[in-house]
């Protein structure tokens, strides 16, 4: 299992994959330099932070897992490599095990980088706005468990655009799923049924009520898991002609 | 207990929809043999290559690779096995030798089995290339150098000629000729380049509409067709006369007369008959022994076919 942890990431060197996974937290960057330059940012860390990770949780964690799954699973089907891949004398499960956990851990590395980026970008805006300072402490327990919570509330998320990346040959399926799910996930916000919805389950990490955001996380990974488990069954036993 | 042979298909099948895309197909592949898998276009022989690789599953019959059953020891069936599919399928991004690297990580060999494969199959100058960089004959080499990672027992090539150049499909023919003995490995080959083929393999499956019409080796196929002579002599009816007198059946085809016979024809009968056709004053200006091509084989073979079907 290990070598094909090892195999599926040298397959990510000088990949499509990296880009894109660079892409957020440099725009999370820009962007939360300007705004604090600028004297348009919350002058509150707890502020700062909450907002930054609800604009990650609503709209740029799941399209970073619809984009990221799908030019993974491009990696193969693009250059048609699945005929070399799954003919190696390995289970085909761990195959698709090996590339859901790299799926996962990009997604965990994004996180992390968004996160830091958030803050790193604050501390590099303030001295050019007026203020120059924030009000309270930064708190990097706040930030670690706010982002943490919705990387695992977004498993079912990701498991759904991982499998349906991998299933199907076509980049624009799974874009298409993925650009559906967001846009209905914008209208039902505010839905009770929200909740239960895979695209809005990280956003729900940020629920006033904190029943709600306990059952995203508990939804978010068990669906996930779920997901993860049937779907690589699944991939394990069709035929790939 | 004797070696269990490279490869073993016993009545394979496998339809798609209403498509029967394999029927009963079997074949034996012997040790250090090329084998070639013919037909044309759809005959099935990519299909059935998957279903050796367990990339698609059959509906009935066995596969097995060095005597191991593929459905039910999968991963022991397929460490014996190199494989190039279709064309070959390589990460674009990478270099020749990074793709050859990820494979071996997963099968546990190491950078000098990498530098031996390529090696072999000349990479070794263009290894540190990006694959998106190289040409057709270039990734067909870097596909086969993946393969033979491990020295595989058997070595499965789905048409390693198409697409190639003549230079390329000279220097594939010398690579997978050399193969056997170097790599100690047996082939298993695709194609649809009958007389390419001819050419390498010594044994030969005949494939058409997903059923086999022959299956064993060259020497075997060759006997199944009688040998001919062609002539061209003048005057013609009197050697057509003389011929048939001495017991041939004679045909002919605009100047040239085409000559069987009902026991064998080897070069002592081409050498006999010039004598004869010599001494009763007939100029001959062309005689020479015809063996049936491949592909006229194949041709009388599948019309062969479409008769008992029909």
């Amino acid at each position: 299992m290990i070598s094909l942890l090892q195999a599926e990431a040298l397959k990510l060197r000088r990949s499509l994959v990296l880009l894109v996974a660079a892409t957020p937290p440099l725009m999370v960057f820009a962007l939360g330099f300007l705004v604090t330059a600028s004297d348009n940012g919350p002058d509150m860390w707890q502020m700062q932070i909450m907002s930054g990770s609800a604009i990650w949780g609503f709209f740029l964690l799941p399209m970073s897992a619809i984009g990221l799954t799908a030019l993974q699973a491009q990696l193969e089907h693009a250059p048609n490599t699945w005929s070399h891949t799954l003919a190696l004398p390995r289970p085909k499960w761990q195959v698709f095990l090996a590339k859901a956990i790299w799926a996962q851990l990009i997604l965990a590395l994004v996180s992390l980088l968004v996160m830091t980026a958030g803050i790193l970008s604050t501390l590099a805006g303030l001295p050019f706005s007026e203020t120059g300072r924030m009000t309270d402490e930064l708190d990097w327990g706040l930030a670690l468990s706010l982002y943490a919570r919705m990387y695992v509330a977004a498993v079912f998320v990701t498991a759904l655009q991982w499998l349906i990346a991998t299933r199907f040959r076509s980049f624009a399926v799974a874009v298409s799923v993925g650009i559906g799910g967001t846009f209905v996930a914008v209208a039902a916000t505010s839905s009770k049924w929200g909740l239960y919805f895979p695209w809005l389950m990280p956003v729900n990490i940020l629920a006033s009520d904190p029943e709600r955001a306990n059952l995203a996380l508990a939804y978010g990974l068990g669906g996930g898991v779920l997901v993860y488990a049937l779907g690589i069954v699944w991939l394990a036993r069709r035929d790939w002609a | 207990m004797s070696t269990p042979l490279p490869l073993e298909i016993d009545k394979l099948s496998r339809s798609f929809g209403s498509v029967q895309a394999l029927r009963d197909v079997s074949l034996s592949v012997p040790p250090g043999s090329i084998y070639a898998f013919l037909g044309p276009n759809g005959a099935g022989k990519t299909t059935a290559i998957r279903c050796i690789l367990g990339l698609i599953r059959n509906d009935a019959g066995r596969v097995r690779i060095a005597g191991h059953d593929l459905s039910k020891h999968r991963t022991r069936a397929l460490a014996s096995v190199g494989a190039v599919v279709e064309t070959p399928a390589l990460f674009p991004n990478l270099t020749g030798r990074e793709n050859l690297a990820l494979t071996a990580r997963v099968l546990n060999h190491d950078r000098a089995e990498i530098d031996r494969v390529l090696e072999v199959t000349e990479m070794r100058e263009a290894a540190d290339r990006r694959v998106g960089q190289y040409s057709l004959g270039m990734r067909q080499r870097i596909g086969i150098a993946r393969a033979l990672l491990g020295q595989p027992r058997l070595l499965i090539l789905d048409e390693p000629s198409n697409g190639l150049d003549p230079a390329g499909i000279r220097d594939m023919r010398s690579l997978i000729k050399a193969l056997p003995a170097r790599e100690n490995t047996t082939v298993f080959m695709s194609s649809h380049l009958l007389s390419e083929v001819e050419q390498t393999a010594t044994h030969v499956s005949l494939m058409r509409k997903g059923s086999t019409l022959f299956s064993g080796s060259l020497d075997a196929l060759a006997a199944l067709q009688p040998a001919s002579i062609l002539i061209k002599a003048s005057p013609r009816q009197e050697a057509v006369n003389l011929l048939e007198n001495a017991g041939f059946d004679v045909a002919v085809r605009d100047e040239t007369l085409q000559l069987t016979h009902a026991s064998e024809i080897g070069p002592d009968t081409v050498a006999g008959l010039n004598r004869t056709l010599v001494e009763a004053g007939i100029d001959v200006h062309e005689l020479r022994l015809s063996k049936a091509g491949l592909e006229e084989i194949f041709l009388q073979m599948a019309h062969d076919r479409e008769g008992e079907e029909s």
